[in-house]
């Protein structure tokens, strides 16, 4: 579908969001996640005059308060702040950020009357506190993406402050399609209507009396499939959309498409945590080359500080009262790219980095030469996953038969111990490898409506609206860079390198660097207090 | 078209021989055994080998056809592995074999004040960089013709080589506003002699046999590095 930009709205009034935010009060949700942290990060850089900010945060085992200062002192998502304020970092943060204990999952997020007093007047609450697994345990998938956000709407209409809520484009479901900016309560991407009250009580009813995990999940993944969503995550996020909608809170929802690696803030390549790119592009380090994914079709990439910025956006429309019900965050819009130049981008990332990089001289050459191409999901090939399990198995199976001892000629049978022993350890691997290769099935299955089934066209020409509302000073720091992303650059400096450095060895059971911490730990006493003590 | 009073003297450099020693791995040869599938490997590698074997000795000898055949293996390559690849080949084979002789003459040419220009019949995804590394004015060279953002197969006009032709020299040297005859060139190979007998100052560097005979014959200089 070609996109007009003449048919793109724009607000008639210019756009601030410096003017706008400054001095508002602001509630956020998620701020521990990937986008909610980069967010924060953004906005106490780019907007030193904003009010306030309340992070509502679970207390954990530590607390709030201690959450959020190890989030302040070591994330290099915060990076930009601690670089600007040096040794007055404590004092700003301070005098910008309260962690407030808190749960999503329960009404009101678990605040009561005398903590939302206490809050004091808030201008916006923007809700980034979602779960992103694909198969997660529907009981948790309820608490989080479903009631979490009728909660934290219930505590925005408790404030009377507008809501900002963070769902994603794949809410859209099954169905090769142009998906516009709108939400669509009552139909499921199938055509079957749906109530969603009658569809949060099912849910509801089968966290509470389905005991087993893995029946819990068949059952909510039926329900989902059902109305045509390919998974838990994206039904639970359709829902919470859907029961949004019904009520009369301002509200916007912003989804993005797939979050991945920042294009510049807090710095190039930044991620966190194993997201939606990272498994596939771990996939295509190693010795996989037959990746099944459909090579025409759109994968929907979009840069976190490119999702941070439109938030930043419709925040400020929100408050501005110009805002639309929905702002969808991609770019197979306006600046499309295929599954087949990713997967090739990917093998040119490696490459370069395999050049570059500690990589032995053997790896070097072999990787050169080791392009993955994209294959059909149900194609036979060679190399297809399910036939090499095929072949671990008959060949697991004929080993297990091979009688060592009476096949060995007589002057061999002193080696027979070493050589039943060299048998029973290839049984091993092959085993492994075929738990190895059945993962890997599973998981290409949990993929496969994203990189094969379906082929999406996200429409965004609203948030490319209120690019075009935007004041010209402040484009450099807020304005929709979607469009003229360059995918070659992106890739092969941004997302390989990112993903190798704050993803992937996740997947491979090590761990990723914090920041060293600082000189003197942070004081993040409020300044009132820091007086009293002085005196004192 | 420039006025002839405002005509200004160049230095026609050809990369191959006189500002870069000739590489191990020949460029279209590295390009073509780097495609992302296997079997189209070993076809464009085939394809390369028969022209290689074809231009050096055979009918396709210093003819555009020659040039055109050395790089047909390309055809089907995303912009997106020519612009790596060549970065790549620039960086392993192009920038370690920069000779010093070369670039000081580069040197010794701006000094007097000629317009550079280089010449090579390297493709522009991996030359295109040398012509800022040099702080060269004018870069001529081949370029891929591309479709869908992948490659065709085929070299767009002209084809730059050994064969660059005399006539087609002398209009773009008029376009760009550079008198001929005020201009110098250096070239290394027999095939640059119809270059060098295009401008004024004519010089052989390093040259090989063919170029080091017609160099003696018609008494134009040579360096020796």
């Amino acid at each position: 579908m070609a996109i007009d930009l003449h048919s793109v709205r724009t607000p008639e009034q210019q756009l601030s969001p410096r003017t706008t935010l400054a001095g508002k009060r602001i509630v956020v949700t998620g701020v521990t996640g990937f986008l909610g942290k980069v967010w924060l990060s953004h906005t106490l850089t780019t907007i030193p005059d904003v009010g306030h900010i309340f992070v509502l945060a679970r207390p954990g085992s530590e607390g709030a308060e201690e959450r959020w200062r190890k989030i302040a002192e070591r994330s290099p998502a915060m990076r930009p702040v601690r670089e600007r304020h040096g040794a007055g970092l404590g004092a700003f943060l301070a005098d910008k950020v309260t962690a407030v204990a808190s749960d999503c999952g329960e009404p009101l997020c678990g605040l009561d009357g005398e903590d939302i007093a206490g809050l004091g007047r808030i201008d916006m609450v923007i809700h980034f506190a979602g779960l992103t697994d694909f198969v997660p345990d529907p009981v948790d998938a309820l608490k989080t993406n479903v009631n979490g956000a009728i909660y934290v709407a219930d505590l925005a209409d408790a404030l009377g402050a507008p809501m900002l809520h963070t769902s994603t484009c794949f809410v859209a479901g099954d169905g090769s399609r142009a998906v516009a900016e709108k939400i669509v309560s009552n139909v499921g991407p199938n055509g079957v209507e749906f109530d969603v009250d009658t569809e949060i009580a099912t849910l509801t009813a089968i966290c509470e009396n389905v005991e087993d995990r893995k029946e819990r999940i068949e059952a909510v993944t039926d329900q989902a499939k059902a109305l045509g969503w390919p998974n838990i995550y994206t039904f639970t996020k359709a829902l919470a959309e859907a029961a949004l909608a019904k009520r009369e809170l301002p509200t916007s929802v912003l989804r993005p498409a797939i979050v991945e690696c920042a294009q510049s803030f807090p710095f190039r390549g930044w991620n966190e945590g194993i997201n939606t790119t990272g498994p596939l592009v771990w996939l295509l380090k190693g010795w996989f080359r037959h990746f099944p994914a459909a090579r025409d079709h759109r994968y929907d990439v979009i840069p976190v500080d490119d999702v941070v910025r439109a938030t930043t956006l419709v925040t400020t429309a929100l408050l501005e009262g110009v805002a639309e019900e929905c702002y969808q965050i991609g770019t197979s819009g306006s600046n499309p790219i295929s599954f087949g130049r990713g997967v090739e981008l990917n093998n040119l990332a490696i490459r370069r980095a395999m050049r570059s990089g500690d990589a032995k001289k053997s790896e070097r050459f072999f990787f050169r030469f080791w392009d993955t191409k994209t294959v059909g999901f149900d194609q036979e090939h060679f190399m297809s996953v399910p036939k090499l399990r095929k072949r671990a198995k008959w060949l697991q199976r004929t080993l297990e038969g091979v009688p060592v001892k009476s096949i060995l000629p007589r002057r061999l049978k002193g080696l027979t111990p070493q050589i039943e022993g060299a048998v029973d350890n290839m049984g091993f691997l092959l085993a492994h490898t075929d738990k190895s290769l059945n993962r890997l099935q599973k998981m290409l299955e949990l993929y496969r409506p994203f990189i094969h089934d379906n082929d999406w066209l996200f429409v965004n020409d609203h948030i490319r609206g209120l690019d075009l509302a935007l004041v010209e000073e402040e484009r450099g720091i807020f304005g929709w860079r979607g469009d003229t992303i360059d995918w070659r650059d992106y890739w092969l400096t941004s997302l390989y390198p990112g993903l190798n450095t704050w993803c992937i060895p996740l997947l491979e059971g090590g761990d990723v660097p914090q920041d060293p911490p600082l000189a003197q730990p942070l004081d993040l006493t409020p300044k009132a207090s820091r007086q009293t003590k002085a005196v004192s | 078209m420039s006025d002839s009073t405002d005509l200004r003297s160049a230095a026609f450099f050809r990369v191959e021989g006189t500002l870069v020693a000739r590489p191990r791995v020949p460029a279209a040869a590295y390009f073509s055994i780097s495609g992302q599938a296997v079997a189209p490997r070993a076809l464009r590698l085939g394809g390369w080998a028969l022209a290689a074997g074809l231009s050096l000795g055979g009918p396709l000898k210093d003819r555009p056809l020659a040039t055109r055949a050395t790089w047909m293996g390309l055809r089907d390559m995303s912009a997106d592995r020519l612009a790596c690849l060549g970065e790549e080949y620039y960086e392993d084979h192009v920038l370690p074999k920069l000779k010093t002789s070369g670039l000081d003459l580069v040197r010794e040419a701006k000094r007097q004040g000629h317009v550079i220009v280089l010449l090579s019949d390297l493709i522009s995804d991996i030359v295109a960089p040398l012509k800022d590394h040099v702080g060269a004015d004018h870069l001529l060279c081949n370029h891929v013709e591309m479709k869908n953002d992948r490659a065709t197969g085929r070299l767009q006009d002209p084809v730059i080589g050994g064969h660059l032709s005399a006539q087609w020299l002398r209009k773009w040297a008029r376009d760009a506003g550079l008198d001929l005859e005020a201009s110098c060139g250096y070239g290394a190979a027999g095939a640059d002699a119809l270059l060098l007998s295009a401008v004024g100052s004519p010089c052989a560097v390093d040259p090989d046999l063919k170029l080091r005979r017609v160099a003696r014959d018609l008494d134009w200089p040579i360096v020796q590095a």
